[in-house]
């Protein structure tokens, strides 16, 4: 209990908290970013600049679209491993359609239901009704399904570049923002509203603070659990196109490989807790944001890119400790 | 008579400002079988813990053979041949038998555990017992009442001369609990003391020589059971009488609510039940009588196996706790922290859980829902906050039940389950529980009341059914129960008349 008697500060919207409780709640990570920000833009002068800003936030795009699909996870007590893997599936599978002659539209459509109903079926089938444990699951998948990307593939990449949709997708403007960008944010925006004002929210929240209270109130927690991994492999699927776009090519042995711990990084330094119950995706928001910049931070200072896995580490580990020194 | 082989005599232990034993005794002689016997919390296991030396009482003396000691520890007693059987068997399951039991004294030579002759020594211990095992299964593939032998079997290794055992039958089928009441009888002939801790009135009047009554943490006084019968033993086990503390709500029974016909789950065995609209019905029973089994079974969580079972005249199949609430069916569970609140939640939020269960799982969900779910389920009910947005685990155990109450209040249910509804609950907010369950039933609710506080049941239900070993023994109106009689029928004391 004590693990998430401490992580109060980071409990879910109570909608009856006010601006008070949200301050509080952000306070953390949130005051972080903003001494971050102010830094660089004080030390970095082109840190400030319109096309370093949008830089930031298109290649952090596909890493938040991930984060969403965690949170869900994360907040029902689970963790989805196989989302990097499913984010190299998803691109193979695209590329393999867009090939056979498959239109560029159906086949992004097509490729983010493959994705959905392998992480439904399997991730979720296994885990909710198989009673099998999430960790062994999503690991196996994490290590299954880059596999099959390397299999279909033959562990070579093809080229997308001919097919429009998919690029706009991945690198296209809609005026002066990037469309990445605007999906991210409009897959934000529907979790974030899924989390917090529908029955579905409330019953993951539920599912992750007590299962079994969950159980005997009425939630079908099996349900729950089988649709949190249906929903973190469709953001993987979106993911997916949108790296492909990005990369002009589906890329079966090297693309998002690790997306999984970063994004998993992002949404706990947002405030979620492997405890469960809490966190949502205004933090895994402000989670990715803080990693992305952090990154950018030490590109432009022109610190070797070798030293971004020890700031991440160590900004994960400060943020955990802050959260714990407050909680008492 | 002869020098007691172990004695504990003016034992005082409290933990914290509870007092759990106060001038408690017992005396165990040189061949003698004893039953400690009490009711729920009346101190009995911990005073065996304590001729364990797992426990050090604050007073008292311990003897043995007439000598003081004052260093009884686990290690200790062991030296001392004082041995312990516990209620669950404490084993590495991914070891053998043998091993288990010759855990902590596994021979060795040349250095190394000599296995030859930790499985011939297994082998002769299990043969003691007439146990058909072989000592090199591992225990994890036997199932559990063979584990307790093969605990009891670890405790024989050192041929002691004190065997304390602790509810050790409550796992055993009735041929298990006769090949160790066979070996026990041995044992006492070749002059060990042996003392057991059991709730089966049965157990007692056949096997034991004596037995001494606790109650409330004190010695109550030591019967030898030829001079006495079960009635005198229940008697003294409860001790006062308290009927007709608690005010009654006047209620007239109305429609039939819930029927069960025969069903069967698991350990519950043929339960025939019906409850009425404006009914209040208790179910009385010790641990593991299958009183919370069978709120499990109405409330959705397990399914019937076998039976019949309507609601409101209708044939139903309860096979989820979510269609139970469909039905109308409200259930507060035993434990309030595992199993009924989410403890980081407002109380509002714990308040509107139930009503929004049962949502569409897209339809949306405010705070205003909770709120309209608080207000409505406490009505009553007095929940002392200064704020409803704290957080549920904030409040004291008696606010805590309220708001568990109250989340299912919330749904207005036609039948509502309340398992042990004042545990850990304090006076004050007890009395507020119980007016609003006589509110509740006079509104035309029917409520089925699990407790293993009798005066609790008998204050508050119109009829008392009585559960033992899974199987509905009593059914009793209010005029007719007294604690006595629901003692009788829940240790089982009963089957004594009949066999």
């Amino acid at each position: 209990m004590s693990a998430t008697d401490t992580s109060t500060t980071a409990s879910p919207p109570d909608t009856t908290g006010g601006p008070g409780a949200f301050l509080r709640r952000y306070a953390g990570v949130g005051a972080a970013l903003v001494v971050l920000i102010v830094f660089l833009s004080l030390t970095q002068e082109n840190f400030l600049k319109y096309n370093n800003i949008m830089n930031i936030l298109r290649t952090n795009a596909v890493m938040f679209v991930a984060a969403v699909g965690l949170t869900f996870v994360i907040v029902s007590q689970g963790l989805d491993l196989s989302v990097g893997s499913m984010t190299a599936l998803g691109g193979v599978i695209l590329a393999e359609l867009l090939t056979s002659g498959v239109g560029a539209w159906p086949a992004i459509v097509l490729t983010i239901l493959a994705c959905t109903a392998l992480g439904a079926l399997v991730n979720g089938g296994l885990i909710a009704y198989g009673g099998f444990n999430f960790f062994v699951v999503t690991l196996a998948m994490l290590q299954l399904l880059r596999g099959a990307a390397l299999v279909l593939s033959n562990g070579s990449p093809t080229s997308t570049f001919m097919w429009a949709p998919v690029q706009w997708v991945g690198d296209g403007r809609i005026g002066a923002l990037p469309v990445p960008v605007l999906i991210a944010a409009l897959i934000g925006v529907i979790g974030y509203a899924v989390m917090r004002w529908t029955r579905f929210g409330r019953a993951v929240y539920a599912v992750g603070g007590n299962e079994t209270a969950a159980r005997l109130a009425g939630i079908d927690v099996r349900r729950v659990r089988l649709t949190v991994y249906a929903i973190s492999a469709a953001c993987a699927g979106v993911s997916a196109v949108m790296l492909t776009g990005r990369l002009t090519s589906s890329q079966p042995v090297s693309a998002a490989v690790g997306l999984e711990l970063s994004a998993a990084a992002a949404v706990l330094l947002g405030g979620a807790s492997f405890a469960g119950g809490s966190g949502n995706i205004g933090g895994a928001a402000i989670g990715v944001l803080f990693l992305g910049v952090l990154a950018n931070g030490i590109t432009l200072a022109g610190v070797p890119s070798y030293w971004q896995g020890i700031a991440t580490g160590l900004v994960l580990i400060a943020a955990i400790a802050l959260d714990r020194i407050r909680a008492k | 008579m002869s020098t007691p082989t172990l004695s504990a005599t003016g034992i005082r232990k409290t933990f914290g400002p509870t007092v759990a034993l106060d001038a408690a005794q017992a005396v165990l002689h040189p061949g003698e079988i004893h039953a400690l016997m009490g009711e729920n919390g009346s101190g009995k296991s911990t005073l065996l813990t304590i001729l364990a030396g797992v426990q050090q009482p604050d007073q008292g003396t311990i003897t043995l053979d007439g000598r003081v000691l004052d260093d009884l520890t686990p290690a200790t007693a062991r030296s001392y041949g004082i041995a312990v059987v516990s209620q669950e068997p404490q084993m590495a399951p991914a070891l053998t038998v043998g091993e288990n039991i010759m855990l902590g004294r596994l021979p060795v030579r040349a250095g190394k555990v000599d296995w030859r002759a930790t499985h011939l020594r297994a082998a002769e211990v299990l043969a003691e017992l007439h146990l058909d095992i072989d000592p090199r299964t591992p225990v994890s593939a036997l199932p559990l009442g063979r584990r307790q032998l093969v605990e009891i079997a670890k405790a024989l290794v050192d041929r002691p001369r004190v065997l304390l055992l602790d509810e050790a039958t409550s796992s055993l089928d009735e041929a298990e609990t006769r090949t160790l009441f066979g070996l026990l009888e041995r044992m006492k002939a070749a002059g060990c003391a042996i003392a057991f801790v059991s709730h089966r009135m049965t157990e007692v009047m056949d096997h034991a020589d004596r037995a001494t009554v606790l109650r409330d943490g004190q010695y109550i006084g030591t019967r030898t059971l030829r001079e006495t019968d079960e009635r005198e033993l229940v008697s003294m086990m409860v001790g006062r009488d308290l009927k007709s503390y608690w005010h009654k709500a006047e209620v007239s029974p109305g429609d039939r609510l819930l029927r069960m016909v025969r069903v069967s789950r698991g350990a519950l065995k043929s339960i025939d039940l019906t409850v009425n609209a404006g009914e209040i019905v208790g179910l009385a029973g010790l641990v593991g009588s299958g009183r919370s089994a069978l709120l499990r079974t109405i409330a959705g969580v397990k399914k019937a196996e076998a039976g019949e079972m309507f609601f409101a005249g209708h044939s139903v199949r309860i096979e989820s706790p979510r269609q139970a609430r469909r039905l109308g069916i409200g259930y507060v569970p035993e434990d309030r922290k595992g199993e009924g609140l989410v403890m980081h939640w407002s109380l509002y939020r714990n308040a509107g859980l139930s009503r929004v269960a049962a949502l569409k799982a897209l339809a949306p969900v405010t705070g205003r829902i909770d709120r309209a779910a608080y207000d409505a389920g406490t009505q009553g009910l007095k929940v002392r906050t200064s704020d409803p947005r704290q957080a549920v685990s904030e409040l004291s155990g008696g606010n805590q039940q309220k708001v568990l109450i109250a989340r299912e209040l919330a749904i207005t249910p036609r039948l509502l389950l309340l398992d042990e509804p004042t545990r850990g609950v304090d006076v004050g907010a007890k009395e507020d529980i119980y007016a609003q369950i006589a509110e509740l039933v006079k509104g035309g609710m029917g409520l089925i009341i699990a407790s293993s506080e009798l005066q609790e049941l008998l204050g508050v239900c119109d009829r008392i059914l009585v559960l033992y070993q899974g199987q509905i023994v009593a059914d009793l109106t209010a005029a007719e129960a007294d604690e006595e009689t629901l003692a009788y029928w829940a240790s089982g004391a009963h089957e004594i008349g009949a066999a």
